[in-house]
C-alpha cells in the first residue's frame, strides 16, 4: 500500500500547495484583520489539493487488477491525511491570529477535505476517472469568491471574521458539509450500480470533427 | 509533426480562425465554472450597495467572479484545447491559431464584465456614496467610474488572460488553481493595507484607490489614496494586450520577430503607463473630513 501511495498520489503538487498554505495562514496570523480573506483561500486550496490525490487517469486498467477502488482510496488517502496533519500543525502554529477561534478554523478545513474526498470516491464510484482538475479548480474558485466578496456573509457564515460573528452556525455548516462528504458516496453507491468507466478525452468531441475536416 | 496555419478555409469559405472562435466562445459559455461565476455576482449585485461607496464597494465581486474564475475556466479551456488537437493526430491547426481562437471567446466574459459595470455605474447613480464615504472633496465622478472600469470591467479580460498564459507557458496538474491562490494573495497584500507599499502599489493588477483605510482615532475613516484610476486603467488594458502575446509566443513553429517587437513595444508601455498612474492624481492621501460615525 505504501509502494502503490508513494506512487500514485502527486506529492510534488501536494508539496508545493502545502507550503503557499502555510504561507497565507502565517500572513493570516501576521494581520488577521486585514489579511483574513487568506483564511478562506487556505481553506480553498486545502479542499483543492485533497482531490488530487484521488485521481485516477488509468482507471479503467486498475480496475482489472486485485485492488479494489476501497483499497486505493485508503492508500491515496495518504496524501490527504499528510496535508490534514501539515494544516493542523500550522493552524495550531499561528493560534494567534483566529480571534480565538482556532479550533473552528482547524475545523473547516478537516470538514473541507471529508467533503472533497467523499465527493471524489462517489465520482470514481460512479465510473469517472476522477475530475480532479475541474473539481479542485471549482472548489478553490468558490471558495476564494467566497473569502474575498463574502456574499450573504450574515445568512451563510462560511467564513466567520472576528470575534463578534456567527461561528456556531459556521461550524454547524461545515459539519453539515462533513457529513455530506461522509454520507452521499454510501448512499448513492447502494441506489445504483456503477456504469462502465468513461474513457479518453471527453470534451469538445465536435470541436475535434470540425477541426479535422478542415 | 507539421502546423498548417491560417488563413484556412472552410467549405462554406470561412476562416479556420473564424470558426474556431465561435466554437471557443461557445465553450466559454458552456463551461460551468463561468455560471458559477455569474451567479455569484449576481448574489453579491442584489439590492442596494455599501452605503460609503455605492457600487464602488462592490467591485471584488467582478473582479473574483469574472476574473479569478475567470482565469481557472480559461486554463480549463487551453487544456481542453490541447487535449482536443492531441487526440487529432495530425495538427492541423496552429497552437498559435488555437491560442487566437481562445482569445476571441474572451468577448464572453467581457460582455459580462460589461454588464455588471452599466449596473454599477447605474447603481452609483441611483444611491451615491454617503458625504462621509469616497469620493470625497474634489475628486469626483470621473474618479468613481475609472475605479469601476479598471477594478470592475477589466479584471473580466486580465483573468481569462492569465489564465491562457498559464494554461499555455506552465502545463503542470494543478497549476492554475495554485496561481489563483497566489494572484489573490498578492493582490490583498497590496492593497494599500502595509504603508511602506502604497505608493507604489499600482504595479499589481488589482488595487483600491479608496475606501475605510482608517486612522488612528477612527478606523474606519475613509481615505483616497494616491495615483491615477485613469492611468491605471490603460496600464491594465496594456498588461492584457502584453498577456495575450505572452501566450502567442508559446507557439515555436510559426515565426516570432513580429511579437517579440510587439512585446518590446508593450513592455516599454506598460511601464510608462504604470509610472503615469503611479505618479499623476491624487499625490498625497486623502482623508475624509467626516468621522465614519462607527465606534
Amino acid at each position: 500500500m505504501t509502494s502503490y501511495a508513494a506512487r500514485a498520489v502527486p506529492w510534488g503538487l501536494l508539496g508545493t500547495g502545502a507550503g503557499l498554505m502555510v504561507g497565507l495562514l502565517l500572513l493570516v496570523e501576521y494581520r488577521p484583520y486585514t489579511l483574513w480573506p487568506l483564511q478562506g483561500a487556505a481553506v480553498g486550496l486545502l479542499a483543492g489539493l485533497a482531490v488530487w490525490c484521488y485521481q485516477e487517469p488509468a482507471a479503467v486498467l486498475v480496475d482489472t487488477l486485485p485492488r479494489r477502488l476501497v483499497w486505493r482510496t485508503i492508500a491515496r488517502s495518504a496524501g490527504a491525511v499528510g496535508l490534514l496533519a501539515i494544516w493542523l500543525m500550522a493552524v495550531k502554529e499561528t493560534h494567534t491570529g483566529y480571534f480565538g477561534h482556532t479550533a473552528d478554523v482547524a475545523w473547516q478545513g478537516v470538514a473541507a477535505v471529508i467533503a472533497a474526498t467523499g465527493f471524489m470516491t462517489w465520482r470514481r464510484s460512479r465510473g469517472s476517472t476522477g475530475p480532479a482538475a475541474a473539481a479542485s479548480a471549482a472548489i478553490v474558485a468558490i471558495a476564494l469568491f467566497l473569502a474575498l466578496a463574502r456574499p450573504l456573509a450574515d445568512q451563510v457564515p462560511l467564513f466567520p471574521y472576528r470575534a463578534a460573528d456567527d461561528w456556531a452556525t459556521s461550524r454547524i455548516l461545515w459539519a453539515s458539509l462533513a457529513l455530506a462528504g461522509l454520507a452521499i458516496p454510501f448512499v448513492l453507491r447502494t441506489s445504483r450500480p456503477a456504469p462502465p468507466r468513461r474513457t479518453g478525452v471527453a470534451v469538445g468531441g465536435r470541436w475535434g470533427t470540425a477541426a479535422g475536416e478542415g | 509533426m507539421s502546423a498548417v496555419s491560417v488563413p484556412l478555409r472552410t467549405a462554406a469559405g470561412e476562416s479556420m480562425l473564424a470558426q474556431l472562435a465561435r466554437k471557443e466562445i461557445g465553450r466559454y459559455l458552456r463551461h460551468p465554472l463561468f455560471w458559477v461565476g455569474i451567479a455569484l455576482v449576481a448574489l453579491t449585485s442584489i439590492g442596494e450597495p455599501d452605503g460609503d461607496m455605492s457600487s464602488l464597494g462592490n467591485v471584488v465581486a467582478p473582479a473574483a467572479g469574472l476574473g479569478v474564475i475567470g482565469l481557472l475556466v480559461m486554463a480549463s479551456l487551453v487544456r481542453g484545447s490541447d487535449q482536443i488537437a492531441e487526440s487529432a493526430g495530425t495538427v492541423v491547426v496552429s497552437e498559435r491559431t488555437r491560442t487566437l481562437g481562445l482569445v476571441a471567446a474572451l468577448v464572453v466574459p467581457f460582455t459580462a464584465g460589461l454588464i455588471w459595470l452599466a449596473w454599477a455605474i447605474w447603481a452609483y447613480r441611483h444611491w451615491p456614496p454617503a458625504p462621509n464615504g469616497v469620493p470625497f472633496g474634489a475628486v469626483g465622478s470621473d474618479w468613481a467610474y475609472a475605479n469601476l472600469i479598471a477594478l470592475g470591467l477589466l479584471p473580466s479580460l486580465g483573468g481569462p488572460i492569465l489564465g491562457l498564459v498559464i494554461g499555455r507557458w506552465v502545463q503542470r496538474r494543478g497549476a492554475a488553481a495554485l496561481f489563483a491562490v497566489l494572484l489573490v494573495a498578492e493582490t490583498i497584500v497590496m492593497q494599500g493595507l502595509f504603508e511602506p507599499l502604497r505608493y507604489l502599489r499600482p504595479i499589481a493588477p488589482w488595487v483600491y484607490f479608496g475606501g475605510p483605510y482608517g486612522i488612528p482615532d477612527d478606523l474606519d475613516r475613509s481615505l483616497i489614496l494616491t495615483g491615477s484610476p485613469q492611468w491605471y486603467s490603460v496600464y491594465l488594458v496594456v498588461l492584457c494586450a502584453l498577456g495575450v502575446v505572452i501566450a502567442l509566443l508559446h507557439d515555436r513553429e510559426r515565426p516570432r520577430k513580429n511579437l517579440m517587437i510587439a512585446l518590446a513595444v508593450l513592455t516599454v508601455l506598460a511601464v510608462v503607463t504604470c509610472v503615469l498612474a503611479i505618479t499623476t492624481g491624487v499625490q498625497e492621501t486623502m482623508i475624509n473630513p467626516l468621522p465614519s460615525g462607527r465606534p
